[in-house]
């Protein structure tokens, strides 16, 4: 129950009077516990913004957010803590890391602001180099790469580090923004498919956000469209693949070259 | 790339960074001794030689109270050495963290923060000094807070600058999704990643702050009786300066020197700390480029084809010689053909097209054994691609680049940028040219294109715009277009619509097409043939169909073919991938 993401009547509109914007236009959507929901959408649909709203990089103008039975929109104090709970992979690899900061220091950044969101006292150093340890296994990484800077390591490997970093607080929701879209198709199936068996052994849910059909249908459980900031089509994913009842996506599966 | 290490030692290997060391060195040696050496005798009233010349005795002389001129200045070097440090080091504090403050309070408060750092360095920093140092008192540390306060505005709206940029990345985002409080974030995040500026006009400003001190004590407002800096000697001696000129000259030249010695170190700090693209002279040298295996077609060139180049090679200049980029790459482009061009990133594919179209500058060097475009023997080498291709550009030859948001010029209307080949390349007079670009702009089914002539890039879609590029191409007849990932940063739904529409130019005007792309999806559904890339070199040469049939030979293909998702592919499975560090350049190449 209190691992459930609810958007309710979420709205986000930017800007004042005649040039305000709305890219979420009351969206109603439920991340059920444990699956993999994927949100698919050209650009301007909002499934950015919707992503976004749920981990407070932006806040919604209508409606509400809930992890479990909190609100964790418009959030303060021990709620904001639980939005924590809620992380992001974004999606450029050149830009998701501190070019400063080793990949072990941006782990342990991640296991410090945990604990205490969990209200526990901070692991020992020791206790959280060994955590990155496991964390560097856990996404078929060597140990030596905590010592590396992120300018060292390729697009695919930086995004294992994500996916990582992501693991390393503890979430119960997961939002990957296009993780894949800036990597070569190769290294693409490396990444995904370590999300999916990070999923399958720790549970949390997923919110695959994609522009590409193809890979979406290959990950997740459940698809649902964006189209203009409003929700136009949710389902299962091979019933909203091979039968779509909206227009736009039929218009969107068709336009997928094919070979 | 070198390190910054290195970069710093070579940088004081040059004749800058030797004047910055010995001047530096100068200073502090000055600063930090010359009281105790000289400071006695500087003090040394001679009532008998009271603002005598220079003499054997007293170098550049004596000032209005008997004392040497020379020994005084060198003494008064820790005194306006040290208080414009002070003063730089507070207002630089100052200034970082009034720039890094709009940022962490965020909202409607940090936007005004920015509106009080704006007003402030809308006033002279001068100007600011003085009334700071009139309303504080006369005294040296009134006049070290004065400078300190009037340089904040203007070190305080640079840091904001600088760290703005910052703020918009990822990792910021990231840092603040795991719930990192945001003060934090500007202290760990974004300082370090704006040091290198800082650090630089920190020395820069260091340089002002001596000026501006001087001339707060000049005016009487900073140093106080008995103690002197050099603005309190110019004071002093330019009362008597047609007398005695050496009284106010000497300490100003001191000024001038001293000054100057802190813009050197920060122009050293700037070249060691600045990445720099590689022009050594060590590349100037080393012409001999690589010969190149090459791969695709094989024989001489086609006079037939509309493109034909033989072992094509693109280099750049590394640390241990030239590094290939392009090995050695033949291919034929037939009349009408559509060539898809398909690789990962650092296969070459867009090395490979954008050295057709003699785009690449040095430090790349390009070059091929022949090359023949349109019946015309075309010459590809660095340098040359000017001359050689003018006449095509703009006719026989067009272009269509990847990112729609940086390929049109954004502030010129887009009519005027598709109407412009018409005027440079066509001999079209303005008025002929504006309806030709009007018609290009309906063939691209452009909707009401009379209108959409006098707007502006930003008024169009990414597909609109793409679709204006396509235009400008065809303002001559090309028998050629050259694509480089022209739908990559399209949404699927206009993509289909850009391919479609180069479909129906190559139906309809038999324009040959040279499409390069990563999605292999994409070059299969538009191009006739495809030629595979890796490492550098072509590994496959093969027909859309029978690559699509599963006829292909090459290993690298084959690996590439698996990793593309498609709607039938087996959900139950994990997803195919090639591994990093996987190597398919040992195996045979087919030839074309």
């Amino acid at each position: 129950m209190s691992n459930r993401l609810r958007f309710e009547s979420v709205t986000v509109t930017f800007g004042h009077g005649a040039s305000a914007f709305t890219a979420v236009d009351a969206v109603d959507l439920t991340l059920e516990p444990g699956e993999v929901l994927g949100l698919v959408g050209e650009s301007g649909s909002g499934k950015s913004t919707l992503a976004r709203a749920a981990v407070g990089l932006t806040e919604p103008s209508d409606g509400r957010i809930l992890l479990g039975d909190s609100v964790i929109s418009h959030s303060r104090g021990a709620t904001r803590r639980e939005r924590r709970r809620v992380q992001m992979i974004f999606q450029d690899p050149q830009s998701c890391f501190d070019p400063r900061r080793t990949i072990g220091q941006s782990l342990d950044e991640a296991l410090v602001e945990a604990a205490r969101r969990d209200g526990v006292a901070t692991p020992s150093q020791p206790t959280r180099r060994g955590e990155i340890g496991v964390l560097l296994a856990a996404v078929a990484l060597p140990q030596d790469y905590a010592d590396r800077m992120p300018g060292q390591l390729s697009g695919g490997q930086r995004q294992r580090v994500a996916v990582a970093r992501a693991i390393a607080a503890r979430p119960t929701v997961v939002l990957a923004d296009e993780i894949t879209s800036a990597l070569d198709a190769s290294v693409q199936g490396s990444v995904l498919n370590l999300l999916r068996d990070l999923q399958r052994e720790f549970g949390f849910s997923v919110l695959f956000i994609s522009h590409n059909l193809a890979v979406v249908r290959l990950v997740c459980d459940r698809v649902a469209v964006m189209r203009g900031g409003r929700l136009v089509e949710l389902g299962e994913t091979l019933q909203v693949l091979e039968r779509p009842r909206a227009a736009y996506t039929r218009e969107l599966i068709t336009a997928v070259p094919s070979m | 790339m070198m390190k910054t290490r290195e970069r710093f030692l070579t940088v004081l290997g040059s004749p800058l960074g030797i004047l910055a060391a010995i001047a530096c060195a100068a200073l502090l040696f000055l600063a930090l001794l010359a009281p105790a050496i000289w400071g006695e005798a500087a003090a040394d009233i001679d009532t008998m030689q009271i603002s005598k010349g220079p003499s054997p005795e007293h170098v550049f002389g004596t000032d209005g109270s008997g004392r040497d001129i020379l020994l005084r200045t060198l003494v008064a070097t820790r005194l306006s050495v040290v208080m414009a440090l002070m003063a730089t080091g507070i207002g630089v504090v100052g200034g970082v963290l009034i720039g890094l403050l709009p940022l962490i309070v965020g909202g409607r408060f940090g936007r005004w923060i920015v509106v009080g750092i704006n007003i402030g360095v809308a006033f002279p920093g001068l100007l600011l000094a003085i009334a700071f140092s009139v309303i504080l008192g006369q005294s040296g540390a009134a006049a070290t807070t004065a400078i300190a306060l009037a340089m904040v505005p203007n070190y305080g709206r640079f840091t904001h600058n600088l760290a703005a940029s910052v703020w918009g990345r990822d990792f910021i985002a990231a840092a603040e999704v795991l719930g990192v409080p945001t003060w934090k974030t500007a202290f760990r995040h974004v300082l370090p990643n704006v040091r290198d500026p800082l650090l630089v006009n920190a020395a820069i400003t260091a340089g002002g702050a001596l000026v501006s001190f001087a001339g707060l004590s000049f005016l009487g407002l900073g140093i106080q009786v008995p103690e002197y800096d050099w603005g309190r000697m110019l004071n002093e001696g330019l009362t008597r300066i047609f007398v005695t000129p050496a009284a106010a000259l000497v300490p100003g030249v001191a000024i001038i020197l001293a000054g100057l010695t802190f813009v050197l170190l920060g122009e050293v700090l700037g070249k060691a700390l600045t990445p720099t693209t590689r022009r050594d002279v060590k590349s100037r040298f080393r012409r001999h480029m690589p010969s190149g295996e090459a791969s695709g077609a094989s024989g001489p060139i086609d006079t037939d084809a509309v493109l034909s180049v033989r072992n094509l090679r693109v280099a750049a200049p590394g640390d241990k010689g030239w590094g290939s980029l392009v090995h050695g790459v033949s291919f034929d482009v037939a009349r009408g053909e559509i060539v898809g061009i398909v690789g990962e990133s650092g296969s070459g594919k867009s090395l490979t097209l954008t050295s057709v179209a003699g785009l690449l500058d040095s430090p790349l060097s390009v070059a091929a054994d022949s090359a023949q475009f349109d019946g015309q023997p075309l010459t590809l080498k660095t340098g040359t691609h000017a001359s050689s291709l003018n006449h095509h550009l703009g006719q026989g030859l067009a272009m269509i680049f990847q990112d729609p948001m940086s390929s049109l010029n954004p502030a010129l209307s887009v009519g005027s940028q598709v109407a412009e080949p018409g005027v440079l390349h066509l001999g079209m007079s303005r008025s002929v040219a504006r309806s030709a670009a009007i018609e290009r702009l309906e063939s691209v089914r452009i909707s009401d294109a009379e209108r959409r002539y006098g707007q502006y890039p930003h008024e169009y879609s990414g597909g609109m715009r793409q679709r204006a590029m396509i235009a400008t191409g065809l303002m001559g007849k090309p028998a050629l277009i050259l694509a480089d990932e022209p739908t990559t940063a399209l949404d699927v739904t206009v993509q289909a619509e850009i391919l479609s529409l180069l479909r129906r130019i190559n139906r309809e005007d038999g324009t040959a097409i040279v499409l390069v792309s990563h999605d292999i999806a994409v070059v299969t559904s538009l191009c006739s043939r495809v030629l595979v890339m890796y490492g550098g070199r072509i590994v496959e040469n093969i027909g859309s169909e029978e690559l699509k049939a599963g006829h292909a030979k090459h290993p690298y293909t084959k690996a590439l073919l698996a990793t593309v998702p498609t709607m039938q592919t087996d959900r139950d499975r994990p997803m195919a991938s090639i591994p990093e560090g996987a190597d398919f350049s040992d195996t045979s190449r087919t030839p074309g």
